[in-house]
């Protein structure tokens, strides 16, 4: 079997573009009112959503919506399942709403989200995963970047599967471009920088 | 006390998002932690800042957090004791 893209989804404000088609968001809505949305048509549950920052809160829902259910820590060993993560913006929504709240007395549950990894976190702890997890800085969505870090982690076999993309919000600003890459047959493309493109395009 | 009881209870489900709690169901005697509300330990830096900045009260031995967080109960009698 080959190394395939067998999950994408897709989350900005025009939408969610999902492998099983596209659903358009209502012009003007805020962040909050668009992922609340996805939340409660998908049923998507977590006691911890109400304490993650939005940025985490983009990534686990994305993260919902790209395994659709899917128990993937029982499909594989927890240790073998990788999670690879780039933004342009790192943390620092939630780092100038800390930076605000020292002003008077520093918030705890702000601090802990002061760092892009934690994103990572929480997807790992509804999810059971036990692998790897890279969080990458780049200035747009760089393709080469995780297609390159993906394969590092196959080649060395640290990883079977991987949960891959983009996952940037800053001040209502966002955007989540999601990829479950693993190995599979022939109904899904190649995981290949240009498969990647094709569907980030799409 | 039962009113404080009430704004305790209010303020811990705004202050620390509980989105999924009805207040009906939360119940005076409920532990805070672990089963029960299921507070982590986030949440309970979050508490010491709720205690300081709406209630001027600081916890000088966190040995007593234990104690004074148990629930809704033990937390109104720490501020009523200490205000």
């Amino acid at each position: 079997m080959a190394r395939k893209i067998t999950s994408y989804c897709i989350i900005d404000s025009k939408g969610i573009k999902r492998n099983n088609g596209f659903q358009d968001f209502a012009s003007g809505n805020t962040f909050k009112e668009n992922i609340d949305t996805l939340i409660h048509e998908n049923e998507i549950k977590n006691s911890r959503l109400g304490r993650m920052d939005p940025m985490s809160v983009l990534g686990f829902v994305g993260t919902e919506l790209l395994l659709d259910n899917r128990k993937i820590s029982e499909e594989y060993d927890p240790y073998d399942i990788g999670i690879v993560f780039s933004n342009n913006s790192s943390s620092l929504d939630t780092d100038l709403k800390y930076w605000d709240s020292v002003k008077k007395i520093a918030s705890p549950s702000l601090f802990v989200y002061t760092l892009p990894n934690v994103s990572m976190a929480e997807i790992c702890i509804k999810n059971c995963i036990k692998g790897e997890n890279h969080f990458f800085l780049s200035q747009k969505i760089d393709l080469k970047l995780i297609y390159e870090q993906c394969s590092t982690l196959f080649d060395q076999e640290l990883s079977k599967v991987i949960i891959t993309g983009w996952v940037d919000y800053f001040q209502d600003d966002y955007k989540a471009v999601l990829f479950i890459i693993e190995d599979g047959n022939g109904e899904y493309p190649d995981f290949t920088e240009e498969n990647l493109n094709k569907i980030l395009k799409q | 006390m039962s009113e404080l009881k009430q704004e305790l209870k209010e303020k811990i489900i705004e202050q620390l998002n509980l989105q999924d709690i009805n207040i009906a169901d939360f119940s005076d005697d409920m532990p805070l932690f672990g089963e029960g509300l299921g507070l982590d330990s986030i949440d309970a830096l979050e508490l010491i800042v709720l205690l300081q900045q709406d209630y001027n009260i600081k916890i000088s031995n966190p040995e007593q957090g234990r104690e004074i967080f148990q629930s809704i109960n033990s937390l109104s009698d720490f501020i009523s004791k200490n205000s």
